[in-house]
């Protein structure tokens, strides 16, 4: 019987081949979706727990105006207010309160982009994976000198800078000393330019200025409580790291439930295509399936054969689609990261066997649900009609 | 020279056909046709019958009636014994795949699959595997030289000697063909017609529905059908 | 419960806003950007000190303007190693060691070579992209970043300077005052490092081409 389904599918190759490949796109694209969600939510959610901090406070707008400011040498309007840091420090349920001045100086006609961060010894505690590789003052993690600058690793690499070298600054046309360089992280710190929370202020001539505070609780458990008092902060918005995540989870969800609703449209027009495709072979084959009813074939053994056809169909589409899954799904993790907001550093895309089970489950659901009607039509050929023929 | 069936299965006394009062009524909308009319006729073990008879007369249902692919209005018909009427859909099939071969003017050939294939066919939906039998039954048509080809690479004697060939290999108690040598030119047709004298000598019941005369003439005996009767 | 929503809307708002300037960004500049307030960029990998090539459709323009296409090719250069210090008066560094040659045709004739090398200038990284011909003479130089203040960098990038490096080979006296004019003592440590980085590259280029021969 399957050899028989077999030889039918090879009788018209281009129509097959073409609703296989439909098939296999359908199934690639609905793969990559799956594997795609599962590997965000994970990676998201490891780079979060590495962060030694639950809350930040924000200052009110937008924070990317900073530096369209900050070139055109104007003062920061949306830095934290001076009082924000005392108050926040004084709240019982913080721990740390680490303020910290963040400046990105991009430079499009050398395809770089300046990123320089200020911050206060108080971040220490909140950046437990900071190690210094090598270093001007050995032991020490901090700076030794206010001119001094500590290089992320990637950063470090990218200006051929070791400890002791000098480092400019041409847009503040500030000089600085390299003081140590820090171990690759896999986090944002591996590209930055961390200098003394005062240099930066003065680099940047942004005195008492503030673009963030970086808060760790004294118990986790305290965050809403903890929420509720940082909001009367005037000036100031506080976002939580789990509200945060769940913001970009829910900004990803949108983007995936779009794209979700792509696949879901093309699983669906390639079940119709399947259904065409078997529709169109059952019409074509109306005497075939007659003489066979003649020749002592049963109802169930001609439903049978479309089914293992359609089974056959859906089954080689799936594996072609698992393996351009495979073979093209870091192309698509790769557009995909464009378009999602914060693109973790890992792989996004996580093709385990539950995802590739659950895939080929659908593609046999379709293979089955797109066989039925084709299926009861040639089983209700009428042996009769093999003479009819005739 | 073909191996005759083995009729084990049914007594021997039996006849293969019995029709009593056989009537079979089809509505064209509101018109009653009565395309078989209380036809009563046997055909016994091992005898080679042709039906014959204008266009019309009913010889097409009368075929559909003895390959129980139909079921008859009203009167009895026996196939080997069992009585066809009131049997389902699964049983009628049954009784088609153990006791009937057909033979199609059309050859009915499967496209996609080889000759040796298109014999084996019948033993699949009998879930039988008798790959000697197919073997046997090539040589018998003097076709093993062809057991791979496609049916578009056989000549129309060739495809009909290929059909016979899997009417044969479930051992029918009956070989029903319709119009085998219509589509045949006419030494071809005269090959087809030695093969199924040589099955009727060697014991095989066969039963053809033609118009063609030398066909008509090379049988035992002739049921001819006016107006649904038999004569 | 007005006020969290209210809250949420301007983090919505805001994230909206960063998504639209991230990807922009990140096309116009090819780093990440990120809000690195909060979150670990994705870190921006160059490979370990491979220096990539920025602006190849500019510079292959300004060096070969009949160039139709360029391929890249990556060497092995360790059965080479012992030719090559025995020509550069010293081992490679690990910085030098990987090494893209960016082949450059018209049509299927090779018209040259051009290699993007980093080296230490005094202030920075300063990234060197060098055109050679196919007889292993310097087509012309480009300093494509370097982030040295700005005297330094004026006399670095003087045309003046930069167009002494044309025709130059392998075998030039690369000191400065020899092969290229003299710079004034402030730039002379970058100027040293570029000069020490085009001296090695076409040294580099010159072993493999005698090699392949």
């Amino acid at each position: 019987m399957l050899l028989l389904a077999l030889r039918n599918l090879t009788r018209r190759p281009l129509r097959n081949a073409l609703t296989l490949s439909g098939l296999a796109v359908a199934v690639a694209v609905l793969a990559c979706l799956s594997a795609f969600g599962q590997g965000y939510r994970s990676q998201l959610g490891s780079e979060l727990d590495r962060m030694g901090m639950q809350v930040m406070l924000v200052p009110l707008g937008c924070p990317y105006d900073a530096a369209a400011r900050v070139l055109k040498g104007k003062t920061l309007d949306n830095s934290l207010p001076a009082s924000a840091l005392t108050l926040a420090q004084h709240d019982p349920a913080v721990a740390v309160a680490a303020p910290l001045l963040m400046v990105a100086l991009p430079r499009p006609s050398e395809g770089r982009t300046d990123m320089w961060v200020g911050l206060d010894r108080a971040a220490l505690p909140l950046k437990p994976w900071w190690r210094m590789k090598s270093h001007v003052t050995p032991g020490s993690n901090w700076f030794p000198s206010d001119d001094s600058v500590i290089l992320g690793a990637e950063a470090a690499v990218t200006e051929a800078r070791e400890p002791g070298d000098k480092f400019y600054s041409p847009e503040t046309g500030q000089t600085l000393r390299v003081a140590g360089v820090l171990e690759r992280s896999g986090t944002s710190d591996d590209s930055l330019f961390f200098v003394p929370l005062a240099t930066a202020q003065k680099m940047f001539h942004q005195p008492g200025r503030l673009t963030a505070i970086a808060l760790r609780l004294r118990d986790p458990a305290l965050i809403s409580e903890a929420t509720t008092r940082l909001q009367r902060i005037p000036g100031a918005q506080v976002v939580t790291l789990t509200e945060m995540m769940g913001t970009f989870l829910n900004l990803v969800g949108s983007v995936r439930t779009l794209l979700l609703a792509i696949a879901v449209l093309a699983v669906t027009i390639s079940t119709l295509s399947v259904f065409n495709t078997l529709l169109a072979a059952v019409v074509e084959r109306t005497g075939e399936f007659s003489i066979m009813r003649a020749l002592g074939a049963s109802r169930s053994q001609v439903f049978g054969l479309i089914t293992i056809e359609s089974l056959l169909l859906t089954g080689l589409g799936s594996a072609c689609g698992m393996g351009l899954a495979a073979g093209l799904g870091y192309g698509f993790e790769n557009i995909v990261k464009q378009w999602v907001p914060f693109a973790p550093s890992g792989s996004l895309l996580s093709l385990t066997s539950s995802v590739m089970l659950r895939c080929i489950l659908i593609s046999f659901g379709v293979g089955i649900g797109a066989s039925l009607y084709p299926a009861w039509q040639a089983s209700r050929l009428h042996p009769a009609d093999a003479v009819k023929m005739d | 020279m073909p191996s005759p069936p083995k009729p084990s299965q049914t007594s021997p006394s039996l006849p293969v056909v019995e029709a009593v009062e056989l009537t079979k009524i089809y509505h064209r909308g509101r018109e009653e046709v009565r395309a078989l009319n209380a036809a009563t006729f046997r055909i016994e073990r091992g005898e080679f019958v042709a039906v014959v008879g204008p266009s019309g007369a009913g010889k097409s249902t009368l075929l559909n009636l003895l390959g129980c692919m139909d079921a008859p209005t009203s009167g009895t018909l026996r196939i080997t014994g069992q009585e066809v009427q009131g049997l389902s859909d699964q049983q009628r099939t049954r009784l088609r795949r153990e006791q009937i071969g057909f033979v199609f003017q059309h050859f009915g050939l499967m496209p996609t699959l080889t000759v040796a294939e298109n014999i084996a066919l019948p033993t699949l939906f009998a879930r039988r595997r008798l790959a000697q039998r197919v073997d046997e039954l090539l040589e018998q048509v003097a076709l093993s030289h062809r057991r791979n080809h496609r049916p578009h690479e056989l000549s129309g004697g060739e495809m009909q000697r290929v059909a016979i060939a899997r009417a044969l290999v479930n051992n029918p108690q009956m070989l029903l063909a319709d119009e085998p040598t219509g589509n045949l030119d006419t030494a071809t047709g005269d090959t087809i017609i030695s093969l199924f004298q040589q099955l009727h000598q060697a014991g095989l019941t066969v039963v053809v529905v033609t118009h063609n005369t030398p066909l008509a003439s090379a049988t035992q005996r002739q049921l001819t059908l006016r107006d649904g009767r038999v004569d | 419960m007005a006020k969290t929503q209210r809250k949420f809307w301007y983090v919505g708002v805001g994230l909206l806003l960063s998504t639209a300037l991230l990807v922009q960004w990140r096309s116009a500049s090819r780093v990440p950007l990120t809000d690195f307030r909060v979150l670990p960029l994705r870190h921006h990998i160059e490979g370990a000190s491979l220096c990539p090539w920025r602006q190849p459709e500019a510079d292959l323009h300004a060096f070969f303007p009949t160039a139709t296409r360029y391929d890249t090719q990556s060497p092995i250069l360790s059965s080479l190693l012992v030719d090559i210090k025995e020509r550069l008066g010293r081992w490679l560094t690990p910085d030098e060691n990987p090494l893209y040659l960016h082949r450059v045709y018209r049509n299927q004739q090779p018209l040259g070579t051009i290699l993007v090398r980093r080296v230490k200038g005094e202030y920075g990284a300063i990234e060197v992209v060098l055109a050679v011909d196919e007889q292993g003479k310097v087509r012309g130089l480009k300093l494509q970043r370097l982030r040295e203040p700005e005297p330094i960098a004026q006399t670095l990038r003087s045309p003046h300077w930069l167009a002494a490096f044309e025709g130059q080979t392998a075998d030039s006296h690369w000191r400065l005052g020899e092969a290229v004019p003299e710079v004034r003592a402030a730039a002379q440590p970058s100027a040293q490092a570029i000069v020490e980085g085009v001296r090695s590259s076409l040294i580099l280029l010159d072993v493999i081409r005698h090699n392949k021969t």
